[in-house]
C-alpha cells in the first residue's frame, strides 16, 4: 500500500498541483488585463520641499480612484465640482485650460481626487500663457530679498504668467497625457462611451473610472525628510530615504591656465555666465527653449568663437582672464551659482587644492572679478528685435563709470553685427539673476544681466512645458524636411543667436585686452551659424544628432540613440550627473581644448599637473565609413564644479536663514507613478457581489463539515488492511 | 512541560517563580502563568498547594491586565501624536511611515 501511494500518487498529484499552478498564474494575468488599461504616461507631478513646506502632488499609496470626468466647458467644472452624483472625480482638462485657477479651484475640492492634462499637439495656436513657477522668480534667495524698494518685485513683477503651482501642494496626482494613444484610451474608449452625461442626466453604472497613483515617500519639509532620512537605525535591511537634496555640476571653463603659484590681481576675471536648467511642473516633460536653452547654446557659440583667438589673448599678460560658467539648479533659488561664490569665498574655485606637491589653476576670488555678463532668456527678441542689458540700481553708484562703459563697448560690437542691445531702466532692479548672489556677496562687481526682455519676460512659459523649441521659432523648418536637413537648417532665430555669439566674443576680446581686435583677429572672432543650429537641434529637438554622437564617449552613444525627446533640463538630485550638464562639459571641452594625439587608455589626467582635463569624444566619422569614428582625446581647461546647496554641508545652518537653497525631492518607489482605467460598477453591485462570495464561503464551509461529518454514511469504506498507514482522507 | 507529570508542590514552586519574575518588567510572564495554572488553579478538585496557586493566578492576571491597560494607553497616545511630537516621536519609532507627517 505505501508503495503504491509514493510511486504513482504523488507524481500525478504534483503534476496536478504544477498545472493547477500554472493554469491559475496565466489566468490571473488575463484577468488583470481584462479588468485595467494601463496608461503609457510617466508625466507625473512629483513632491519636492524646501525648508518650511512641501509642494507639488501625491496620491494616497495605492493611488486615488475616481470617475473620469473630461472637463469641456464652464458647466463641465459645475458638475464635478457641485452636481455630478459619481463624486469623486478624476478631472481630465485640456492643456490649455489647465491655469492657476482652474487647477486651484480643482484641487481645492473634496471631489476632485487627481487631474490629467490633456496636450492638444494638433491646435495651431501658440497655448495661454502658463508658468509653473512664482510671478517673482526666486526673490527671496535674491539680491533684493526683503528689500524695501525692489524687493517682492515691487517695481517690476517679471514673470505675469506665473502661477505658482510648481510651488504649492497640490494634495492629488496631476499628469500629462501625451501620448495619443492614452488620450484615445481616456476620452473615445473611457469618457464618450461610459460617462459623458446626457443633456438631463448622469449616466448610470458601470461608469469608467481611473486610478491614478504618485505616492510619495517624504512629507513635511526638506528639515523634517532628511532628518528622517540621515537617522540612526538599528536595520538590518538599508536604511530608508524619504528625499534627497537637488543638485548636479555646475561647468566652468578659464581661458588661461594660470597656476595656482601665481596670484591674481584684483579685478582681472571677466565672468561670463548664465544657466543650464529650467523646470516644470511635470517629469519628462522639461522643455525651456527660451528659459535657458537659448541662453546657453550662445555661451557655448561664444566659447567656441572666442577661444579662436585665444593664442592672441593668452600671449598677452595684461589681457584679462575669461572665465565661462553654466549654473545647474538655478530654477530653485540659484543652487549653482550660491555654492560657486560659497567656494569662491573659501578659495575653493575652480580647484581644491588636494595636494600641495601637484599643480592646479590659480584660484578665483570674489575680488578678482573684473565684471560679469550674464546671459539671461535672449531668444524672444520682439521689437526691432532688440535685447536688453539690466544693471543693478543698488550698486550702481558705486560702479556707475566701468558699467556705462561696459554698456556703450557692448551696443557698439553688437551693433556691428546687427545685434540691437539696449540699455534697459536704470531704475529697475536685475531681473532674476545669479549675478544676484555675486552681489549679495560683493555689491560693487559691475554686472550686465542681457535679456530679451526690457519689463516683464516675453516669455509666457517661464519653466513650463510649453517652452519648446517651436514657441522660440527654432523648429521652423520647411515643410517635408526630414531629421537630418532639419539638422543643418539654419532657422531665423539660429542666426540671431550666433549674431548674439559673434558679437559677445568680441566685447570679451574687447574687455579683455582692452584695445578693438585688428581686421584679421575680427573675421576670426564670428560665430559658425551651422554650429548654433546643431546645438539648437540637439539640445531641442532630438539628441539623436550628429553633433553630439561625435562629442561624447562610445559608452554614452546608445543613450543618444534611445533618447525619443530632448534630455531633460530639471536639475534632479545630486546622486547623478545630469545629461545636459554632461553634454555641455564635453562640448565645452570640445570648443575650447585642444586635440592630443593619444589613445583612449592614456586620455586621462596623470602627472602632477592637474589643470587640465582629458575628454575622450568619439570624433567625427572616419573619411568614407558610415560607423567608424576618429576617436578623439582633447585636453582643455574644463571643469565640473559643485552645485549643491551648501546649506545641506555646513555644521549647524539655519535653514530658515533664506542664505542657501533647502530644496529636496521625494524619493519613490519604482512602481509609485502609473495610471490605469477600469469599469466600475455601483456600490450596491460591489456590495451585492462581496456578501453572494461570502455567503457562497460559509455555505461551503457548512457543507464540508456536514459531508465530513456524515462521511461514514455517504461512502462506502473499505477499511486498510494496513491500520498504520496513515490516510489523510480518513 | 506537561503539568500532569509534574508534583503538586512543584507545581507552586513553579507558579511562584513566574509569578515573582514577572516583577521584572515581564507582564507576558504573568500572562502565561495565568493561562498555565488557570485549570490547576480553579478546575482540578482541591488539593492543599491549591488555595496558593489560585492566589498567584488571580495576581498575575490582575498584572497581565494593568499592564495591558498601559500598553493600551500608550500605544493610542503614541499613534494619535507621534507626528506632533516631531523628533521625539521620530526617535520613539523604529519604522517611519513614507509620504505622511
Amino acid at each position: 500500500m505505501a508503495s503504491w501511494w509514493s510511486s504513482s500518487t504523488l507524481p500525478v498529484l504534483l503534476t496536478a498541483v504544477v498545472l493547477g499552478l500554472f493554469v491559475h498564474s496565466a489566468h490571473g494575468i488575463r484577468t488583470k488585463k481584462k479588468i485595467y488599461i494601463d496608461l503609457k504616461t510617466q508625466s507625473a507631478c512629483f513632491r519636492n520641499f524646501n525648508a518650511t513646506h512641501q509642494v507639488g502632488c501625491a496620491s494616497a499609496e495605492g493611488g486615488n480612484v475616481g470617475i473620469v470626468y473630461y472637463l469641456h466647458t464652464e458647466d463641465d467644472y459645475q458638475w464635478v465640482l457641485k452636481e455630478g452624483p459619481h463624486a469623486p472625480y478624476i478631472a481630465v482638462v485640456n492643456s490649455d485650460d489647465f491655469n492657476g485657477m482652474n487647477v486651484r479651484k480643482l484641487v481645492g475640492s473634496d471631489r476632485i481626487k487627481g487631474i490629467m492634462v490633456i496636450k492638444a499637439d494638433n491646435s495651431t495656436q501658440a497655448p495661454p500663457p502658463f508658468s509653473s513657477v512664482d510671478a517673482c522668480p526666486n526673490d527671496r534667495y535674491g539680491l533684493y530679498s526683503n528689500h524695501s524698494e525692489y524687493g517682492d518685485c515691487k517695481k517690476m513683477t517679471w514673470n505675469p504668467a506665473g502661477t505658482g503651482l510648481h510651488f504649492q501642494d497640490l494634495g492629488v496626482p496631476v499628469f500629462v497625457l501625451s501620448d495619443l494613444q492614452d488620450i484615445s484610451t481616456i476620452i473615445n474608449k473611457c469618457f464618450i462611451p461610459y460617462n459623458q452625461r446626457t443633456a438631463t442626466e448622469a449616466r448610470s453604472y458601470p461608469l469608467c473610472a481611473a486610478e491614478m497613483k504618485a505616492s510619495m515617500d517624504g512629507a513635511v519639509d526638506s528639515v523634517t525628510c532628511m532628518r528622517r532620512s540621515n537617522r540612526f537605525t538599528l536595520s538590518l535591511s538599508r536604511p530608508i530615504k524619504y528625499c534627497d537634496p537637488l543638485g548636479d555640476k555646475n561647468v566652468v571653463t578659464l581661458l588661461k591656465d594660470t597656476r595656482d603659484n601665481e596670484t591674481r590681481a584684483n579685478s582681472s576675471v571677466i565672468v561670463m555666465a548664465t544657466r543650464l536648467d529650467a523646470t516644470s511642473l511635470f517629469q519628462n516633460e522639461y522643455r525651456g527653449a527660451d528659459t535657458t536653452v537659448a541662453g546657453f547654446v550662445t555661451m557655448l557659440a561664444t566659447a567656441q568663437t572666442l577661444w579662436k583667438v585665444k593664442a592672441e589673448l593668452k600671449a598677452d599678460s595684461n589681457a584679462k582672464d575669461i572665465l565661462f560658467t553654466f549654473f545647474q539648479g538655478e530654477s530653485f533659488d540659484y543652487i549653482g551659482s550660491s555654492r560657486l561664490v560659497y567656494d569662491m569665498t573659501r578659495g575653493l574655485f575652480p580647484q581644491e587644492v588636494k595636494d600641495r606637491n601637484n599643480v592646479y589653476q590659480s584660484p578665483v576670488e570674489l575680488q578678482h572679478i573684473d565684471q560679469m555678463i550674464e546671459l539671461n532668456q535672449v531668444a524672444l527678441r520682439q521689437a526691432a528685435p532688440k535685447l536688453f542689458a539690466h544693471t543693478d540700481p543698488v550698486s550702481l553708484n558705486d560702479v556707475s563709470p566701468t558699467v556705462e562703459s561696459m554698456l556703450t563697448t557692448l551696443r557698439d560690437v553688437a551693433h556691428a553685427v546687427g545685434v540691437d542691445i539696449e540699455e534697459s531702466d536704470k531704475k529697475l532692479p536685475l531681473p532674476p539673476a545669479s549675478a544676484q548672489r555675486f552681489l549679495r556677496q560683493r555689491s560693487d562687481i559691475p554686472v550686465l544681466v542681457v535679456t530679451d526682455h526690457r519689463d516683464e519676460y516675453t516669455n509666457s512659459y517661464y519653466n513650463s512645458r510649453l517652452d519648446t523649441a517651436e514657441s522660440i521659432g527654432a523648429a521652423d523648418y520647411p515643410a517635408g524636411y526630414n531629421a537630418s536637413q532639419q539638422y543643418d537648417y539654419v532657422t531665423t532665430q539660429a542666426s540671431h543667436i550666433a549674431s548674439l555669439s559673434t558679437a559677445l566674443a568680441r566685447y570679451l576680446y574687447n574687455a579683455s585686452t582692452g584695445r578693438e581686435p585688428s581686421p584679421e583677429i575680427l573675421s576670426n572672432l564670428t560665430a559658425d551659424e551651422s554650429v548654433v543650429t546643431h546645438l539648437l537641434y540637439c539640445f531641442l529637438i532630438s539628441p539623436n544628432c550628429e553633433l553630439f554622437k561625435q562629442s561624447v564617449d562610445a559608452s554614452n552613444q546608445d543613450s543618444l540613440r534611445k533618447a525619443k525627446q530632448p534630455f531633460p533640463l530639471y536639475v534632479s538630485v545630486d546622486s547623478h550627473l545630469n545629461e545636459v550638464t554632461q553634454l555641455t562639459y564635453n562640448l565645452l571641452t570640445k570648443f575650447t581644448g585642444e586635440r592630443i594625439n593619444v589613445s583612449q587608455g592614456a586620455c586621462v589626467l596623470q602627472g602632477a599637473d592637474q589643470r587640465f582635463s582629458y575628454t575622450w569624444m568619439e570624433g567625427p566619422l572616419v573619411a568614407g565609413q558610415t560607423n567608424k569614428r576618429e576617436g578623439w582625446c582633447v585636453k582643455s581647461l574644463t571643469q565640473y564644479t559643485r552645485a549643491d546647496s551648501p546649506a545641506f554641508e555646513i555644521d549647524g545652518y539655519d535653514m530658515l536663514s533664506q542664505e542657501y537653497s533647502t530644496w529636496t525631492e521625494s524619493r519613490w518607489q519604482a512602481d509609485a507613478i502609473s495610471v490605469r482605467v477600469f469599469l466600475m460598477p455601483s456600490q450596491q453591485f460591489q456590495v451585492s457581489t462581496l456578501m453572494v462570495g461570502v455567503t457562497v464561503f460559509i455555505l461551503s464551509l457548512c457543507l464540508a463539515y456536514f459531508l465530513q461529518s456524515r462521511s461514514g454514511v455517504l461512502f462506502t469504506q473499505r477499511r486498510s488492511c494496513d491500520s498504520n498507514v496513515y490516510n489523510p482522507m480518513l | 512541560m506537561d503539568l500532569r507529570r509534574v508534583k503538586n508542590e512543584e507545581k507552586l514552586v513553579l507558579c511562584r517563580k513566574y509569578y515573582h519574575a514577572g516583577f521584572f518588567i515581564l507582564p507576558f510572564l504573568w500572562l502565561v502563568n495565568f493561562v498555565w495554572f488557570f485549570n490547576e488553579a480553579f478546575r482540578k478538585p482541591l488539593y492543599t498547594e491549591q488555595s496558593q496557586i489560585r492566589s498567584y493566578v488571580i495576581r498575575s492576571m490582575v498584572g497581565t491586565i494593568l499592564w495591558l491597560a498601559v500598553i493600551i494607553t500608550w500605544v493610542v497616545i503614541f499613534q494619535l501624536n507621534r507626528a506632533d511630537w516631531g523628533i521625539t516621536g521620530e526617535n520613539l519609532s523604529f519604522l517611519i511611515p513614507t509620504g505622511r507627517k
